[in-house]
């Protein structure tokens, strides 16, 4: 039976009950269903081709996932190394205080750390309003707004899979 | 459950009271693999 058809069966099966729904269709056509993906906040979309049969395992051209990715801008409170390289501890404000957001390690090189390490915002004591658990970080004064994008948030409210884009001032840092 | 905006939130399922208003509980089927004995995957 091709998806399209499994599909049909599916809304015929469900029809009716009141805790079970099938999934949500968007447009046919891949650029309108994008649109939605973006206009409504949604993570992405797996677009099917409706003539294929179930395929199990491995990777497929008849099943294609496609995630958007958000943007943000964050204040960065820290800096640190760890086995997979350097990373930035970010933050949101949130009643007054640094709240902690996570860390971002894709699109951090060692220059802009070492840049950060012996800035003049370095502190002594961590800037977040709540405990970071994180180990052997150089914490920051909250003057410097990074760029991320994003996957989503974790119901900690932590970032999930950010990647660093620039900071919002450009010349905020000098690499030498 | 379901936000105002109908994203799907994992995260408020079990949040009662939360600040967020949502839809109740409710299960997504996503395919059906087998209906009254017989194998659709093929």
């Amino acid at each position: 039976m091709t998806s399209g058809e499994r599909r049909g069966l599916l809304e015929r099966l469900v029809e009716g009950a009141n805790l079970i729904f099938p999934v949500r269709r968007l447009s046919a056509d891949g650029h309108k269903a994008w649109e939605e993906v973006l206009a409504r906040g949604i993570e992405g979309y797996v677009g099917k081709d409706p003539s294929s049969t179930y395929l199990s395992g491995g990777p497929t051209r008849s099943w294609l996932k496609s995630k958007a990715r958000r943007e943000g801008r964050f204040i960065v409170g820290g800096v640190v190394e760890r086995t997979e390289g350097w990373s930035l501890l970010l933050g949101t404000i949130q009643s007054g205080g640094l709240r902690y957001r996570g860390l971002v390690h894709f699109g951090v090189g060692g220059r802009l750390a070492d840049a950060l390490a012996s800035n003049r915002l370095v502190r002594p004591t961590s800037p977040f309003s709540e405990r970071v658990p994180v180990h052997g970080v150089t914490w920051l004064d909250p003057g410097l707004v990074a760029e991320a994008t994003y996957s989503d948030v974790t119901p900690a409210r932590v970032l999930r899979a950010p990647v660093f884009r620039g900071f919002a001032d450009k010349g905020a840092i000098r690499l030498t | 459950v379901f936000d105002e905006r109908l994203v799907s939130r994992f995260d408020l399922l079990g949040e009662s009271g939360a600040a967020v208003p949502t839809t109740r509980p409710v299960y997504i089927a996503f395919d059906v693999l087998h209906a009254r004995g017989r194998d659709l995957r093929a």
